[in-house]
């Protein structure tokens, strides 16, 4: 009897012992439970939470970013020359418009910079990179590019060689002191007419004695105490020859040539887009080469004159790609002592060197003489 | 008879009650403060896209409306104001005008007919600036900043954003 309560009591014991484990067990596994389901919840819901702030800061980003390229544009649109290649750049509108100013610009979180690039004559392209900080250990960027055009440029047609007359004509005689020259027809209101005198003297000074109705501007004479003196005059057009206009060298009756060019399209305000740089060479030697060195324009499409004068009739011939002649190859004057020029020209179409010309003494030669060089700027 | 009786295990005791009592109020506790993080981490997710979505959606009229826009009649190039009128070529749509109302809405009224809310009823605007930084003749530029904020008086934190919203757009 004893034993059988005994093992009966101890087996109910352990049935409620059974139960009491049980429902510990099951609280830590539901709390367990609990806190698993928590620790990947929270996490998420505040990484959504921060992810909707992230994708704003970023769409604002991509705002300011644009507000950059939208700036550069209106800049463009006010005038193109407005956008230098370069950069970093920041913008400003103290002055109560868009200006490019400093190296960056920065709107609370967000810091700009925007780059210039140089895409082909113009083109632009235009990088506006906006640059956060997500958080302390991230940084975040967005670049946007937009190209650019001068499309409001108003196309100018390149400088044009009109015509071009001499006295005397090649291999013709002419002594000093005067010479008069007929301008060659065609001319209109505004072409630059170019007189380029040689006198084949080691003395006098080359002027205009008719201007025939225009304004002259005379160059630097160059050859003082050499074989011939070499000058250039130049005048924009008005319309109409009160007289054939004609130089003097004062008194002398050796070789004097007048060759006159005709270029249109010319700036007729600021005429020269690079001041002449003249002076002597001395007789080549070999080939009989000349070279003229090089000069740099300034502006797009100039036009970069080069002449040559001796006081022999050689005739000539350009060794240098590019250049071609204005008018004829050489205007030789066979009065007394012979004298030759010849001159060259090449459009440069972007500003920058011309490079050296070379000019042969094809036959005569092995003469020293003048050289010239300057540029003629285009129209705006 | 040295035997327990059973009858001695019928009720719990008062240790064991306690501990069921401090177990629950943990498990209590834990869910509602767990409840209470996620109602808040809702408001202010929603919030957030409130502000962050309409501002977006506000920017985006301003600039349609300005690059349909023929010219800018206020603000003047170089000046600043709360108010942006645009000319337009259609009769229906000149002028439009974005301004903020008494109650801190961003207002559109196309030509002379009714005045619209560009935002809705969760966010209030305030600062609304134009400023007109063209650059003398150009179609014209205009930079448009403004700030939405949560509308209501709650100053708790999962009530407060507020954003600043800048927008700039050239006339083409």
């Amino acid at each position: 009897m004893k034993a059988k309560l005994s093992q009966s009591t101890a087996k109910e014991l352990s049935h409620i012992n059974n139960k009491r484990a049980f429902a510990l067990i099951d609280v830590i596994l539901g709390a367990s439970l609990f806190l698993i389901i928590v620790t990947f919840t929270v996490p998420s819901l505040l990484y959504g939470q921060e992810s909707t702030r992230l994708s704003g800061q970023r769409q604002r980003a991509v705002v300011y970013a644009e507000e950059g390229l939208e700036a550069i544009r209106n800049l463009r649109d006010a005038n193109f020359t407005n956008l230098s290649v370069g950069g970093p750049y920041g913008l400003a509108t103290s002055s109560g418009f868009w200006t490019l100013s400093g190296t960056s610009t920065t709107n609370g979180e967000f810091t700009r910079q925007i780059l210039i690039g140089n895409t082909g004559t113009d083109r632009l392209v235009a990088t506006s990179t906006v640059t956060w900080k997500q958080n302390a250990q991230r940084n975040n960027s967005i670049s946007l590019s937009t190209n650019f055009t001068n499309w409001g440029k108003t196309l100018s047609i390149p400088i044009e060689i009109i015509a071009s007359a001499s006295t005397p004509a090649d291999s013709g005689t002419r002594g000093g002191p005067t010479a008069t020259i007929t301008p060659p027809a065609g001319l209109q209101i505004g072409d630059v007419v170019i007189l380029i005198v040689n006198y084949r003297s080691s003395s006098g000074n080359i002027s205009v004695l008719n201007t025939g109705g225009q304004t002259w501007t005379a160059l630097s004479q160059v050859g003082s105490g050499t074989t011939n003196i070499l000058r250039i005059f130049y005048a924009v057009y008005n319309g109409a020859w009160s007289a054939n206009p004609s130089v003097t060298v004062g008194s002398g009756s050796t070789a004097l040539t007048v060759v006159m060019h005709v270029l249109r399209n010319v700036d007729p305000v600021n005429i020269l887009d690079v001041p002449q740089t003249a002076g002597s060479f001395s007789a080549p030697s070999g080939l009989r080469d000349v070279t003229i060195p090089g000069i740099n324009t300034i502006t797009d499409n100039a036009l970069v004159l080069a002449v040559w004068a001796t006081g022999d009739d050689n005739t000539w011939g350009i060794r240098t790609s590019g250049w071609a002649n204005l008018g004829l190859a050489q205007y030789r004057n066979l009065s007394g002592s012979d004298s030759s020029i010849s001159s060259a020209y090449k459009l440069i179409p972007l500003a920058g060197p011309t490079g050296d010309v070379v000019n042969r003494q094809l036959t005569l030669g092995g003469d020293a003489g003048r050289r010239a060089i300057l540029a003629f700027k285009l129209k705006p | 008879m040295q035997i327990i009786s059973p009858k001695k295990y019928t009720g719990f005791t008062l240790i064991e009650l306690s501990l069921y009592v401090v177990i629950m109020g943990i498990c209590v506790l834990a869910i509602s403060s767990f409840l209470n993080l996620i109602n808040n981490a809702k408001i202010k997710n929603r919030l957030i896209a409130e502000v962050e979505q309409q501002g977006d959606q506000i920017s985006s009229i301003i600039r349609q409306n300005i690059l349909a826009s023929s010219g800018i009649n206020i603000p003047l190039p170089g000046s600043t104001s709360a108010t942006l009128s645009l000319s337009f070529l259609d009769i229906n749509r000149n002028p439009t005008v974005f301004s903020t109302d008494a109650t801190g809405n961003i207002t559109m009224k196309i030509g002379t007919g009714q005045i619209i809310n560009l935002n809705n009823n969760y966010v209030r605007a305030e600062n609304l600036i134009f400023s007109n930084f063209s650059q003398i003749n150009t179609p014209g530029n205009i930079n448009s900043q403004y700030n939405l904020k949560m509308n209501g008086a709650e100053t708790r934190g999962e009530y407060l954003y507020s954003q600043q919203f800048n927008l700039t757009t050239s006339r083409r």
